[in-house]
């Protein structure tokens, strides 16, 4: 689903991605772990399409289709879902508002019809209570006045509402308290499908607890350093990115 | 003789820090137009749906009472008044005056003001009685080469209340307004203004607040092109106890600037002021223009006043993460200024007319963006 082969990139000049490549098939969810500075969030960013986050060698496909030539929101009509570790607060739009104009705008892309507000607001309602947030919450500004652990929560409504083909989840573990994070947990576990693939980001082994991963790959200094499966999750975890690299 | 010759002759000051900013040059093209004498004016064009209630039109400054529907509003012609401080508000004093008993209206009144070319000198004077309400809705239409010159003297006596929404949607041509406004003790006024269709504006207001009484006046600017707003505000907080709030926001484009310069004068003995002024612009191009001049003058203790003003451009996070849920760029920023200058409409409790500020406010975003 998502190939990236010998990826470059970086802000401003500085390649902070050094030759990245990385195969993630469809129906798998694989972990990105890296200490911080490892060019974690850079490359969310180069993926998901951010102004000033330039790849400069490389490639990126979704499904075949060249990820990097397209502008960041045709990349989400195209399925790409990045989730944010700091969700911004946008005052003055609502987030049904704000949700289903994204979901429409989407569909219009993909040359799709506009979701009735029947279905939109039945489908909204059903995953604003499978992930704990109140009806309140989606009636007030985007993000607006929300806690740390409800930010996450609604980028996990977002992402079950717009029912992407690739789900980018930067760092969604942190800032969460244990319960908030098996509620996240429990919503990508059920999200997960033969025909979905997820890439976390995380610096922590905690999220893989209740979301196994297919793969672990060690993000180094721009280069995935290291693959393996779930247990080298639990590996990192007692011995550090040090003693990994050694 | 040309608009700065009849000022110098008013002996006015054109070169005052009030007017530092403001640019008569459309008002200035307008005396030499003529209006376009339209036929059979109508008001239906420019009413809000939903809002019910007495309707007076004006045409170029004349009243057209065969076209009106003034219900228990009582408009008188031709009453003598102090037309109040303000230069324009002299120019506008030598033409008839209307003065307008709201008092009894109950619903919103909608006045409706056509200009077709030429200069247009209204003379309005609201009247609220002790404990009544009365609540105005006036929008500004046609343009041209027009001047439309509006001296507002509003009295809301003990316990009254007066609310205004003004809608500026003429497409072209110069807007200037000068209103004076006198607060009894628990008097309430506010008012929202929606400064957007054209060339050039200039509101300036000045309201004595009695004991407890409240001014409120907010509104929004939406200029893009070579448009110029500005306002000029003062609030005389004269009694104990009253309070004030301005909230001001401003989308500025293309070589367009808005203006504000808001002073709060607190008087020896206004003990318990609360002041509040509010004004944020976003600057969609570099080479736009905004200003803002708060300035406080306090002589009682015991006051809050609170002024803060920004300036600055669309949030690119904001922008960004919108994009990354796939809203095309144009409809985030589209999305964006419209929260922005919602803020200025928060007031107003009428929904029909909540929508309609709404409604005409995205529709001049659409031409700046």
């Amino acid at each position: 689903m998502l190939k990236i082969e010998d990826l470059h990139a970086g802000v401003e000049g500085t390649e902070i991605i050094k030759g990245l490549s990385l195969d993630l098939p469809a129906g798998e969810v694989h972990a990105i772990m890296g200490p911080n500075g490892s060019g974690k969030s850079t490359l969310s960013y180069v993926l998901s399409g951010r102004d000033g986050y330039e790849a400069t060698a490389g490639s990126v496909t979704l499904d075949g289709e060249d990820l990097l030539s397209m502008e960041a929101h045709e990349r989400a009509a195209a399925g790409l879902f990045l989730g944010l570790q700091y969700p911004v607060e946008i005052p003055g739009v609502s987030n049904v508002n704000f949700l289903r104009t994204a979901l429409n705008a989407q569909r219009k892309l993909r040359g799709e019809d506009e979701i009735s507000a029947a279905d939109f607001l039945r489908e909204t309602r059903k995953e604003a209570e499978a992930f704990d947030l109140s009806m309140d919450h989606m009636k007030r500004g985007v993000n607006v006045g929300f806690s740390g652990g409800e930010k996450k929560r609604n980028e996990m409504i977002q992402m079950a509402v717009l029912k992407p083909r690739l789900a980018l989840l930067d760092e969604t573990d942190s800032g969460l308290d244990i319960d908030a994070l098996r509620v996240v947990a429990d919503g990508i576990n059920r999200m997960r499908s033969p025909d979905r693939s997820f890439l976390l980001i995380t610096h922590y082994q905690r999220l893989l607890d209740y979301v196994k991963p297919d793969k672990v790959h060690v993000l180094q200094d721009g280069r995935i350093t290291r693959t393996g499966g779930p247990e080298l999750a639990a590996e990192l975890e007692r011995e550090g990115y040090v003693g990994i690299a050694a | 003789m040309t608009l700065p010759q009849r000022l110098d002759e008013l002996n006015l000051p054109r070169r005052h820090e009030d007017w530092r900013w403001t640019d008569l040059s459309a008002a200035e093209a307008a005396l030499s137009a003529s209006p376009a004498n339209d036929a059979a004016p109508d008001a239906t064009p420019y009413l809000i749906d939903g809002i019910e209630g007495p309707v007076l039109l004006f045409v170029d400054g004349k009243y057209v009472e065969a076209a009106s529907r003034p219900g228990p509003v009582r408009v008188e012609k031709g009453v003598a008044h102090d037309a109040g401080n303000g230069p324009l508000a002299e120019i506008a004093a030598q033409h008839s005056l209307h003065k307008i008993s709201l008092s009894g209206s109950g619903q919103r009144v909608q006045i409706v003001h056509i200009a077709t070319g030429g200069q247009a000198h209204l003379d309005l004077q609201y009247v609220v009685a002790a404990g009544e309400t009365a609540r105005v809705v006036e929008t500004y239409a046609g343009g041209g080469e027009s001047w439309v010159n509006l001296a507002l003297s509003a009295s809301v006596a003990e316990r009254g209340r007066l609310r205004r929404a003004v809608r500026i949607l003429q497409d072209a041509g110069a807007w200037t307004e000068t209103v004076n406004g006198h607060l009894a003790a628990d008097a309430h006024y506010g008012s929202v203004s929606l400064i957007g269709a054209a060339a050039a504006v200039r509101s300036e207001y000045d309201f004595v607040l009695g004991d407890r009484a409240h001014a409120q006046v907010d509104g929004t600017m939406v200029a893009g092109a070579r448009q110029h707003f500005d306002i000029v505000g003062r609030i005389r907080h004269q009694g104990v106890g009253g309070s004030s709030g301005q909230t001001w926001r401003s989308v500025v484009a293309g070589r367009a600037q808005a203006s504000f310069a808001g002073r709060i004068e607190v008087a020896r003995g206004a003990r318990q002021t609360d002041a509040n002024e509010d004004v944020k612009a976003i600057l969609l191009d570099r080479t736009a223009t905004a200003n803002a001049k708060p300035e406080l003058e306090i002589f009682a203790d015991d006051v809050k006043c609170a002024h803060g003003a920004t300036v600055g451009e669309l949030d690119k996070r904001a922008l960004f993460y919108m994009e990354s849920r796939g809203l095309p760029p144009e409809r985030a920023r589209q999305l964006l200024t419209e929260a922005f200058v919602a803020d200025a409409f928060e007031a107003v409790e009428n929904a029909d007319l909540r929508a309609a500020l709404g409604e005409d406010a995205r529709r001049l975003l659409e031409r700046v963006r």
